[in-house]
């Protein structure tokens, strides 16, 4: 199984790259700091990465604290789809901005 | 210096209603945010952001401000009663603090804590004051290429908060200067990173950012482990058996020993002012944060003792000093952030991403034209001091109740409210399927030891970085980089890098890794 710890750098890689390569597609002038800031990025999490595969395999996660982590997942997920399509927001929004001004 | 401005923006506030409600309010809260372990002064900027949006710049940067500046004397609280340092400067609180309530004087320790920490407040912000004559002169000749490269010396403090890996505070930092360039390009109006969608050619808020980054890990990860701090092993040992100690602990306060706390730290004026002017001149220096600031001024505190040995055993000392510490930065750690656009810790980004979010622009303005905002934040820190010691004095008896408090039972809410500010800001609910994404990616980092300041950092300073360069150029061609200050500025960049590199490997060298 992929661990996190790669899981993480990979995601930045992959990230570094998708912004390098869309970053190409822009204006000059618009690519000039994403390119800038964008490289070294995707040079930093080339070298992550690669220490990441290099190190030992990191204590295996007890059952216990994955079941967790996947509740508070769920949890989060779930409250954001129950908001999103019940319009909740909407009504907490307009009590909030009332009080808050 | 500006007698003028300082005095009737004093006389604002006081007779100002609102404000005074505000402050009155937000000082509870930084109370009570600092002194629930797993909460903590970040969190709490974090959360009360989104309800400052819709507030003028004035009344909004007071509110955060009053907030944040009572922060750690919350966070003695739980250090003194239950040996559970809820950060790192709390931790030197805890040392003498905690060893006082386990001799029967967790009264008198609170009272020298909340005593050390008022007078250390009012010293700092006292000290940032009489600063701004000698700064002005100095402000007032940055020009935009001065601050393109405050911008890149800020984003080289990345590495200094990056914790143990220069790689991954680099790469954290990169990646939050690149969600900074989402939205429309400055110069050619073109969208960037927008992936089509209409909702992100305003760009990232600040408010998605840090609450993505702060509140959902935070609270993920509470909610996994159950329990709202963990102590080191180093620190565990440093507290001497902390709160597993099988002698029974009484934690009775009364007003006589609060009070006698405070005659304490009457008794160590010169110590206060000693460890206030100390740690509020090292609270400019961005990068030295609250947890060195603490420790230094314990440290200072130990060595200039008459009995050293004391210390460690429940000595009021050891907390006066820290607490004073803790406190008298907070100050100074304004002064970046405000005149340079540079933020020198995590709570300081959130700060500044919190100003520019309420329009309020780092720098030469804030002395020319908004010189009434930065005389507003200093009383602002006076006052709410004086409020924290106030409140904590009256309930003292049972604000201990406060440091036992199960932060887990918090999470919905914080996480409601972290949902709901992200939705209150422009009213865009894509943002909550934004903060879900970042969020899981938060508590990815946090999960696996990568910093998440930089981040924060990253996009706040990638917005002036990029503004700045522009205004740059077009004024000076690309010959500004030759200009005197931005010499001494890239040399300054150039030393922070070196000296974190050189820090680094003599670290290295004393202690093998473990990989």
């Amino acid at each position: 199984m992929l661990e996190g710890r790669i899981l993480v750098s990979a995601i930045m890689l992959i990230a570094f790259a998708a912004a390098v390569g869309l970053a190409f597609t822009y204006a000059p002038e618009a690519r000039f700091l994403p390119l800038v800031i964008g490289i070294p990025g995707l040079l930093f999490s080339i070298i992550q990465l690669i220490k990441e595969l290099r190190e030992r395999p990191e204590p295996v996660v007890t059952s216990e604290e994955q079941r967790r982590e996947g509740r508070m997942f769920a949890w989060a997920v779930l409250y954001g789809v129950f908001e999103l399509f019940l319009g909740l927001p909407l009504f907490e929004g307009l009590v909030f901005q009332w009080i808050f001004g | 210096m500006h007698f003028d401005v300082a005095f009737s923006t004093l006389f604002d506030l006081l007779t100002t209603p609102r404000l005074l409600f505000l402050m009155a309010i937000a000082v509870p809260m930084g109370v009570f945010f600092g002194s629930t372990p797993g909460l903590g002064g970040k969190l709490g900027l974090v959360l009360l952001i989104p309800f400052v949006y819709n507030m003028d710049q004035l009344t909004g940067a007071v509110f955060l401000c009053a907030m944040h500046a009572v922060v750690h004397t919350g966070g003695s609280i739980p250090s003194i009663l239950i040996g559970v340092p809820g950060d790192g400067p709390a931790a030197a609180t805890a040392l003498d603090g905690y060893a006082m309530t386990k001799k029967g004087e967790a009264g008198r320790a609170l009272g020298a804590s909340f005593g050390a920490s008022t007078v250390g407040g009012l010293l700092g912000a006292m000290f940032l004051g009489l600063s701004l004559p000698i700064l002005e002169p100095i402000i007032l000749n940055f020009s935009p290429a001065e601050f393109f490269l405050l911008a890149i010396l800020g984003i080289t403090f990345i590495a200094t908060l990056s914790g143990d890996s220069f790689v991954k505070g680099m790469i954290v930092g990169l990646f939050g200067l690149m969600c900074a360039f989402i939205g429309l390009d400055p110069s050619t109006g073109s969208p960037r990173f927008t992936f089509g969608q209409i909702w992100l050619w305003d760009g990232l808020s600040v408010i998605v950012a840090v609450l993505s980054m702060f509140a959902v890990p935070e609270m993920i990860s509470l909610g996994v482990k159950g329990r709202a701090y963990d102590i080191s092993a180093e620190t565990a040992a440093k507290l001497q058996g902390s709160s597993s100690s099988p002698e029974p602990v009484s934690r009775k306060v009364s007003y006589a020993q609060i009070f006698h706390g405070m005659r304490d730290v009457a008794q160590h004026k010169w110590l206060v002012l000693r460890c206030s002017l100390l740690v509020a001149a090292i609270g400019v220096i961005p990068g030295l944060g609250g947890d060195a600031a603490a420790w230094m001024a314990y440290g200072h505190t130990v060595q200039s003792s008459k009995h050293p040995e004391r210390f460690g055993k429940g000595e009021v000392a050891g907390v006066i000093g820290a607490e004073t510490g803790s406190c008298a930065k907070e100050a100074g750690s304004l002064l970046p952030p405000l005149f340079f656009g540079v933020p020198g810790s995590s709570g300081m980004a959130i700060m500044l991403g919190a100003f520019l979010m309420l329009g309020i622009q780092p720098g030469p303005t804030m002395l020319t034209e908004h010189v009434n905002i930065v005389w507003s934040l200093i009383w602002a820190l006076v006052i709410a001091n004086i409020f924290a010691v106030i409140m904590l004095t009256a309930t003292g008896p049972w604000i201990g109740r406060l440091g036992t408090m199960k932060a887990s039972f918090l999470i919905p809410y914080v996480l409601v409210f972290a949902l709901l500010g992200c939705y209150l800001y422009g009213g865009i609910w894509q943002n909550l399927i934004l903060v879900l994404v970042m969020g899981s990616l938060g508590y990815l980092f946090k999960r696996h030891d990568w910093p998440r300041a930089p981040f924060i950092i990253g996009v706040i300073l990638g917005k002036i970085a990029e503004d700045s360069l522009q205004k740059a150029i077009g004024l000076f061609g690309a010959s500004f980089f030759w200009r005197p200050i931005s010499l001494i500025l890239i040399a300054m960049i150039l030393a922070s890098v070196g000296f974190y590199l050189w820090r680094s490997r003599r670290t290295n060298k004393a202690v093998p890794s473990h990989a």
